[in-house]
């Protein structure tokens, strides 16, 4: 079991490093537009993040 | 990287909702070298006008924004300063408060004063010896494999960011009206000037290069209260301007006191 854990472990270490933007956009909720933003903003009564960049954030570095 | 940080996508999950957007479709970076040389030797802040985030209303008002790259703890100072900005502004449903705009006004000055107090503590003309008291604050961390621990360049980088926020609250502090996001999201108050465009992508104005136009006088101020309940006066603004910007757009939103940074 524990070998299989760490076959596990080591796969998504080579594979995380063969696409280097991955973790980028991890942990936060992406709304698919600003538009979607801000309907679900409007409903939960919260503020908005906009995060603008050069680039994608689910696909390359910036 | 700072997204990632899960203290800071919990922050931000449970206090906003967010969104993200390429303004340089057609840009591929496809080299992980800057980034982790930022990360690893001076990543605390790093206020290039390449990325911005913003904050605003569901009905597309910007109530604050920065621009750069910020640490994961920086980060979340800010989105706490972000926070408290709209506790002054709005009320709960997010519907602006009728005292809201002075009240935000004080908050961007107490958050300039303090900052900038906390950069004059912390003696940065001598950053290099002073660095590790400095950046005591601020979490090591690893991202991807490396390691990121404190030297006196974060110290600097930190510096910079500090700074720059500094200037970025005094910006907001003569907030007259919150700008609609299209007034700002190519024209606001960066670091520094690094940027990475694309053909397809859209340049971004610095406030800070644009002429500052003379507002109309402010009216006359109210008669002296009697001498036994006369409160200390608040000092009169030096020099008050609105932004103008390029093509004959104007930034409604903010108004400047004092010359461009």
């Amino acid at each position: 079991m524990n070998t299989l854990l760490a076959a596990a472990a080591l796969a998504s270490a080579v594979a995380q490093d063969s696409k280097p933007w991955e973790g980028y956009d991890r942990g936060v909720r992406w709304e698919k537009s600003l538009d979607d933003a801000k309907v679900r903003a409007a409903k939960e009564s919260k503020p908005i993040l906009l995060y603008q960049l050069v680039g994608d954030l689910d696909k390359e570095g910036c | 990287m700072t997204f990632s940080d899960p203290a800071v996508a919990a922050y931000v999950n449970e206090n906003f909702v967010s969104a993200w957007h390429n303004r340089g479709p057609g840009f591929m970076n496809h080299e992980f070298g800057t980034e982790k040389s930022i990360f690893s030797y001076a990543s605390e802040a790093y206020p290039t006008k390449n990325i911005c985030t913003f904050f605003l209303t569901p009905e597309g008002k910007v109530f604050h924004y920065v621009s750069g790259y910020y640490s994961p703890d920086l980060f979340l100072r800010v989105l706490q300063t972000v926070m408290t900005l709209r506790s002054a502004l709005f009320d709960e449903s997010l519907r602006l408060r009728p005292q809201g705009l002075s009240d935000v006004r004080r908050a961007h000055a107490q958050s300039a004063k303090s900052i900038g107090e906390t950069v004059a503590k912390a003696r940065l003309w001598d950053a290099y010896s002073s660095w590790r008291e400095f950046t005591a604050g601020y979490r090591t961390f690893t991202y991807r494999g490396e390691t990121h621990t404190h030297t006196h360049q974060c110290a600097q980088s930190l510096a910079d960011g500090l700074r720059y926020l500094a200037s970025l609250h005094s910006r907001w502090t003569r907030v007259t009206e919150l700008p609609d996001l299209e007034e700002v999201r190519y024209a606001y108050l960066s670091g520094n000037s690094f940027t990475e465009e694309s053909e397809g992508s859209r340049t971004v104005e610095e406030p800070s290069h644009l002429a500052v136009a003379p507002l109309p006088r402010s009216p006359e101020p109210p008669p002296a209260r009697p001498k036994e309940m006369k409160k200390k006066s608040e000092p009169a603004p030096t020099k008050v301007g609105a932004v103008k910007f390029p093509e004959g757009r104007s930034f409604a939103g903010v108004v400047l006191r004092g010359s461009a940074d």
